[in-house]
């Protein structure tokens, strides 16, 4: 179980969005994007609106690309769970990268590996899941297919073929996503008032 | 026990007589950085969770120097401004470093300061902040930019966060860590005259990869690095980052202790590794060996010589950033260029107000350093991040289209720069400003003759 954005989740079915290695935070929000200020309401939104928009149009949904995550116009994607390669996240320390992924609405990355501070914004923000495939899936799943992600059981499935893939066991970190971010998590454990 | 220097400062951070790798911690901080970019996310954070009257954990810790977003007319730049004066206000702040030029409720591009030495406003914080004295040996510091390593030339453990984290240190002084193993990269010999510190540090991260050291810390020695001033020794570690380190570090000799000393009388104590510390590896170098390198596009580790690339015809040379706008730099592209005329579009953006200062003091052949780069043709603008991580559309120095640039900066990821298809060539500023002479990637042996490193120190 990890609560997200203060929804306790185990399980969901939806789209996978699928992309390459090293992406960076530059590509997942630009830095033209920055001024706008996530604390307040209406500003924030544009965060959805741009995730991704900074992936070459060529590596934006593989293996075709030209595919955007958030459809023009529009602050929400249609997809739940991205797929990428390695060191996903790496580069700028911006916090607006898990936020604006959040904020589009997709809750679940599995990569092969991340970049440090991309995964720790994820988990002490209480953004996103990020999660780590024992294998790469990069090439095994296209982006639009369905995939539906166990999250207690650690394990995702391409629903047409029917294949499992399993996910690596949330490390260090676990205790910190369970909570729902690094204020809730001190709160609990009595460092907080 | 055996601990190596970016243990012990963890350990003595924690309240523990030791740590091992692997271990998560919780740690005091001795100061928190952040700017105009992640400051007013960071302050709805700390306010949000904290009460609006919280106050912050203690005000002579906090470090806030704006520099992302300052020469520009994005309205929203200007209000994030407003959001951080108004916080260092309510929170009596003294080391808020105001870019005192920009009027509010004017949101045209502001006009810069008219003399570097009269501003309250530094220029990019990593360069900024040992100027200012923030910086001291033994100490630990986060901040919300990933280039917060940079402080590491000076045997600080420093290591970017996000805004939650960085509003939870606001609130409570604590943080948690994943004690780093650690790597050493040593650089032996002598630094050759036509190589800088950019070059030790792209070798480096071609060699391991640009996830080669993620999660750890990368720990720099050797006679050749330590033979290199202090401006020179910064590059290093800036770039840890870009092979996924948590942090970079260089052990403070006699030079970095008499420089933190003479911009602070905050009392600190160095700490160094035991010789008997654990590496999970050791790379070691013959850096008279090494030659000018480059990072083709469109990252950091895909490392190539300057003279391999002679074929690749650019657009624009840009020197300036945290990274490549020291005073170190801009004289070694003062020396290159002192007498000639740049072929390409070549920007100049120094990386704080006191090099843009002292870039009219310091002589290159009974020229200054302004003189001589003004004279080559060069644009020379403001203090700021400026084109480093491209911004808002009117930034300085903005790729604005699929151009081909050169670059002294430290990233070069897909529209870093600005344009997506832009394609940034990251290398020293004498293999920049060689190569702004020619209009193609250029080894700066071929343009000029140097009999010493550019940044030795004296």
């Amino acid at each position: 179980m990890v609560d997200i954005m203060n929804q306790e989740i185990q399980k969901i079915t939806g789209k996978a969005f699928v992309l390459g290695d090293n992406i960076d935070t530059d590509q997942i929000i630009p830095a033209e994007f920055l001024s706008y200020n996530p604390s307040v309401a209406d500003e924030r939104k544009f965060f959805g609106r741009y995730a991704m928009s900074g992936v070459p149009e060529a590596q934006s949904g593989l293996p075709g690309g030209n595919v955007k995550f958030t459809p023009e116009d529009l602050f929400t994607t249609d997809f739940a769970v991205i797929i990428a390669g390695r060191n996903f996240g790496c580069g700028s320390s911006r916090e607006h990268a898990p936020l604006a992924i959040a904020e589009a609405g997709c809750r679940f990355i599995i990569a092969e590996d991340y970049a440090r501070i991309f995964y720790r914004n994820c988990i002490n923000g209480g953004y996103c899941a990020p999660l780590t495939s024992e294998q790469r899936l990069v090439e095994a799943i296209a982006t639009g297919d369905e995939v539906e992600l166990d999250i207690q059981a650690g394990v995702l499935k391409h629903v047409a073929s029917g294949k499992e893939y399993k996910l690596v066991p949330l490390g260090d970190a676990a205790d910190i996503l369970d909570a729902g971010g690094i204020f809730d998590y001190a709160r609990q454990s009595g460092l907080l008032k | 026990m055996s601990m190596t220097i970016t243990e012990k400062i963890i350990a003595r951070h924690a309240g523990r007589d030791a740590v091992r790798p692997g271990e998560k911690v919780w740690c005091n901080v001795d100061m928190l950085m952040t700017h105009d970019v992640c400051g007013p996310g960071t302050i709805g954070i700390f306010e949000e969770q904290f009460g609006k009257d919280a106050k912050v954990f203690d005000p002579q810790r906090v470090v806030i120097l704006p520099d992302h977003y300052i020469f520009t007319a994005d309205p929203k730049a200007h209000r994030n401004i407003e959001i951080l004066r108004d916080f260092a206000k309510r929170q009596n702040l003294p080391y808020y470093y105001d870019p005192d030029f920009m009027i509010a409720g004017d949101n045209s591009v502001p006009k810069p300061y008219a003399d570097p030495r009269k501003t309250s406003y530094a220029g990019v914080c990593h360069a900024a902040l040992p100027e200012k004295g923030h910086i001291r040996p033994g100490e630990l510091m986060i901040g919300t930019d990933s280039h917060t390593c940079t402080a590491g030339a000076f045997g600080m453990f420093a290591s970017g966060m996000g805004n939650t984290d960085a509003a939870f240190i606001l609130g409570t002084g604590k943080t948690w860590l994943l004690v780093p193993p650690s790597m050493k990269f040593v650089f032996h010999g002598q630094v050759p005259p036509y190589l800088m510190a950019k070059d030790l540090i792209l070798h480096v991260i071609g060699e391991v990869g640009f996830s080669g050291a993620t999660y750890m810390a990368m720990e720099f020695a050797g006679e050749a690095l330590m033979s290199l001033n202090i401006d020179e020794r910064c590059t290093v570690p800036n770039m840890a980052i870009e092979a996924g380190g948590k942090n970079g570090i260089i052990a403070p000799d006699e030079l970095a202790i008499e420089y933190v000393k003479a911009r602070t009388d905050v009392p600190f104590e160095p700490v160094y590794s035991d010789p008997d510390a654990t590496y999970v590896k050791v790379l070691e170098f013959d850096t008279d060996k090494l030659e000018p390198t480059v990072a083709m596009p469109h990252s950091p580790d895909r490392r190539a010589l300057a003279r391999e690339l002679g074929d690749v015809t650019l657009d624009r040379s840009y020197i300036g950033s945290c990274t490549g706008g020291k005073l170190t730099d801009l004289l070694a592209a003062a020396k290159v260029l002192n007498g000639k005329t740049v072929k390409i579009d070549t920007f100049i953006v120094p990386g704080s107000t006191e090099t843009d200062a002292r870039m009219d003091e310091v002589m290159v052949d009974g020229k200054t350093i302004r003189q001589v780069l003004t004279g080559a043709g060069c644009k020379i603008g403001p203090a700021n991040c400026a084109a480093c991580l491209g911004g808002p559309q009117d930034t300085f120095g903005r790729a604005n289209e699929p151009i081909k640039v050169v670059s002294t900066t430290n990233r070069n990821f897909p529209g870093r720069m600005g344009h997506k298809e832009a394609g940034i060539y990251l290398a020293s500023p004498l293999t920049a400003a060689a190569s702004a002479l020619t209009g193609k990637i250029t080894d700066p042996r071929d343009v000029v003759k140097l009999d010493k490193p550019v940044g030795l120190a004296v």
